[in-house]
């Protein structure tokens, strides 16, 4: 008689028999790729290289970004007599060198326009030694903050009283004004979890399950999103802005869909890091949410102006905010990045396809039943 | 004609296989933009003070009036005492997270002339300084005066907004969580003392990476040598306590484990932190949650050590550690019991394989038996 006796298979058996999964997923379930397997080192080295690989990138971009945001550029307008606002702009650039970019003007409506507008991120207008601060703290919290503080200096330097003016305030249930930015995040991670996860459950989907699993996403997650975030904030708008909302949101959610598909294309079971870096780690930071454009460093103020987030969060702020003031910039930003991403994923399908069918030029081409040619 | 079709049974089978990886590719985002909303959303939202620890020193028959209309409110938990030099002790020591010192001059006793100072900790969150803040100003000015203000524990210049000990939170919970998940992909069957030397190893590698990352940006706090090891030293020891919840929600949810720790390590820590919104500014629920939860155990402990000079760190440190112990005990406990019936199933199925072996074998011997002299006979024959 045999011993039939099981037992546990030991380190070195589990090693030379469990399957390859590496760069596999953080985040959906079911995923491994039970055909392959994968040597010591590749495992060492999937253990080791994915959290580094997100510790690296975070750590670098956020921690770059956010620490401590002083005004570089932030736009200010001063509104009054030539003769005191030339000397008060002198002194501020003496004083702050490069952290304004300081406009002149002799009517208080053109800058309070200037920043009701998003042309300026605040003004101060000087009526004798009296100092009157227009923010906009829907524009960014910080940003507010360092205005107010510039206009109460420049009243301590006239020997006036500051006043502050908001011209586009908060609503009562986000003083803070990040839960907009919460919204963008909801929306980015939703639609590239979606895109990963079909990906994952279902190796061998085509380009067309993927652009179909963007555009499934873009429909329901921010409406999930703004929903859910409703039962806090109010934000006491109309239903056409909220509408407009929903539409920038669902455009973007369909964008960072679409840039996944890209991704994951290219990268295979890489695209999550790709995924990080492209729409986590590049893109938060840089989107104005967490700290508005004015305060950031001259790097992310770059990142800013031409990264899918920014292009997104600013269109929704002007939006719920500016009262689609500035909308149109960020729209159309936020249109090329989803012309782009598409055209790149009909580029890599057809190509894919054309390589496909030279491989096999006796086979026909078929829809299989089997789920895995979704 | 070749059959093309499934038999309808096996068609079942199959739409019952594509509908669970559909369910199992779309879990996760669902869930996420679910919960991420009604949890971090509705921790975050409104800062409002709940039950703020403010302490009011000075005369009793001037404090105590004013104590009482504070304590009356849902925003002030206050006390009084006229013993002046706790008015900065106990911010510093964080029993408070502000205190008004209310001092009276004058030669009228029935006109005394008020001076107000207001004892605040920038380090203890934003929103609960500037609570402070407003609290003294608003009490100077009922009492005709004007508030002066000390910050006891002021942020570093590098950390103005007081987010970078968070961002250490963050990133290495990351890590720790990372290492399992991956390791339980690429290595399914890897036994705990595999897991616990990856979380072990993390543990010690993630908190050097992300502080000395950050201090390429941030600078060391100005703080001490010791003071920096005390803070990775916590560090490290909160990044093997979320590797062992890892390893834990990776023994009952195995691949799904993933979304615990969303929940768990994430949308349920992160929040009741008191990083991106300080305890006392958080929802009652929130305010629970901070009592008892690791990562707040964890935060408010570097809190304590970069700004208090180690203040209250104790408490926070010990929270902390409850739940590496609890942890570390119930994975080797849930380790043991899942051995155990694997290793009955595996005895129950060896024998079940045994008796019908010799069963088989039997029912060999007596067919031999009974075809042996029909056979030898053949053989003969042949």
């Amino acid at each position: 008689m045999t011993d039939t006796t099981p037992t546990r298979p030991t380190l070195r058996e589990d090693l030379s028999t469990m399957p390859e999964n590496h760069l596999d997923v953080v985040v959906a379930p079911g995923s491994i790729d039970e055909n392959r397997a994968a040597s010591l080192r590749t495992r060492i080295t999937a253990i080791i290289s994915m959290p580094l690989f997100f510790l690296l990138a975070f750590t670098i971009c956020y921690v770059s970004a956010a620490h401590a945001p002083v005004p570089h550029d932030l736009a200010l307008t001063l509104a009054g007599p030539r003769t005191v606002t030339s000397e008060l702009a002198d002194a501020i650039n003496d004083k702050a060198p490069g952290a304004f970019d300081i406009t002149q003007t002799t009517t208080s409506a053109t800058a309070r326009d200037a920043v009701a507008q998003r042309d300026a991120v605040g003004a101060l207008l000087i009526d004798g030694t009296d100092v009157t601060t227009i923010v906009a703290s829907g524009g960014g919290a910080l940003a507010v903050q360092t205005v107010t503080t510039a206009g109460q200096q420049v009243a301590a330097e006239l020997g006036g009283n500051a006043t502050v003016e908001n011209v586009a305030p908060l609503p009562s249930d986000d003083p803070g004004g990040s839960i907009l930015f919460l919204f963008l995040v909801i929306c980015t991670v939703g639609a590239f979890l979606a895109v990963t996860g079909i990906t994952q459950a279902f190796p061998k989907a085509r380009a067309r399950a993927m652009v179909l699993t963007a555009a499934g996403a873009a429909a329901i997650v921010p409406v999930i999103g703004f929903s859910l975030i409703s039962v806090y904030v109010d934000y006491e708008v109309s239903f056409g802005t909220v509408a407009a909302l929903l539409g920038i949101g669902m455009l973007y959610t369909f964008t960072i869909g679409l840039i996944a598909t890209v991704l994951t294309l290219l990268l295979g079971q890489a695209a999550i890091l790709g995924e990080i870096l492209v729409l986590v780690a590049l893109n938060f930071p840089s989107a104005g949410g967490s700290v508005p454009e004015s305060m950031l460093p001259p790097f992310w103020q770059v990142v800013h102006s031409i990264w899918v987030g920014s292009a997104g969060f600013e269109a929704m702020r002007g939006v719920m905010f500016f009262d689609g003031n500035q909308v149109a910039p960020w729209l159309l930003q936020l249109v090329i990045w989803t012309v782009a991403a598409l055209l790149l994923t009909l580029l890599i399908a057809f190509s894919r396809r054309k390589r496909d069918r030279r491989a096999t030029p006796d086979t026909v081409l078929e829809l299989s039943a089997s789920p895995a040619a979704l | 004609m070749t059959e093309t079709t499934s038999s309808p049974p096996a068609v079942r089978a199959d739409r019952r296989a594509v509908a669970l990886r559909l369910f199992s590719a779309f879990l996760a985002p669902i869930f996420f933009v679910i919960a991420f909303p009604l949890l971090f959303v509705g921790a975050i939202h409104k800062p409002t003070p709940h039950e703020l620890d403010v302490l009011i020193v000075g005369p009793t028959q001037v404090v105590s009036q004013i104590t009482s209309k504070l304590d009356a409110t849902t925003e002030f938990h206050a006390t009084h005492t006229d013993v002046v030099s706790e008015a900065r002790r106990q911010v510093e020591n964080r029993s408070v997270v502000g205190s008004l010192e209310i001092a009276t001059s004058g030669s009228d006793p029935s006109d005394p002339t008020f001076t107000v100072t207001t004892y605040l900790a920038a380090a203890e969150g934003r929103s609960v300084s500037a609570t402070i803040q407003a609290l003294g100003t608003q009490v100077a000015e009922d009492l005709g005066t004007t508030t002066k203000t000390v910050d006891v524990a002021p942020l570093d210049a590098e950390d103005p907004l007081g987010t970078t000990l968070f961002y250490l939170l963050t990133y290495t919970s990351l890590a720790a969580y990372l290492v399992i998940i991956v390791l339980t992909q690429v290595m399914p069957k890897a036994g705990l003392r595999v897991r616990y030397g990856a979380v072990g190893i993390t543990s010690f590698a993630a908190p050097l990476i992300v502080f000395g990352l950050s201090s390429i940006f941030v600078g060391d706090y100005g703080a001490s040598f010791g003071t920096i090891a005390a803070l990775l030293g916590v560090n490290a020891l909160y990044v093997f306590t979320v590797g062992a919840l890892a390893i834990l929600l990776a023994q009952f949810l195995g691949k799904l484990a993933s979304v615990g720790v969303m929940g768990f390590i994430v949308l349920l820590n992160f929040p009741s932190s008191g990083g991106p919104t300080p305890a006392s500014m958080l929802p009652p629920f929130w305010q629970g949650m901070h009592q008892f939860y690791f990562g707040s155990g964890a935060y408010e402990a570097f809190r304590s050590i970069v700004y208090f000079d180690g203040n209250g760190a104790q408490r926070w440190l010990l929270q902390l550690l409850a739940w590496t112990v609890g942890l570390i005990l119930i994975t080797t406990i849930v380790h043991l019991t899942q051995t155990i019936r694997r290793q009955r199933l595996e005895i129950a199925a060896s024998r079940t394989q045994n008796f019908s072996s010799l069963a088989q074998e039997e029912a060999v011997h007596r067919h031999l038996a009974v075809e042996s002299p029909v056979t030898m006979t053949t053989e003969k024959a042949l």
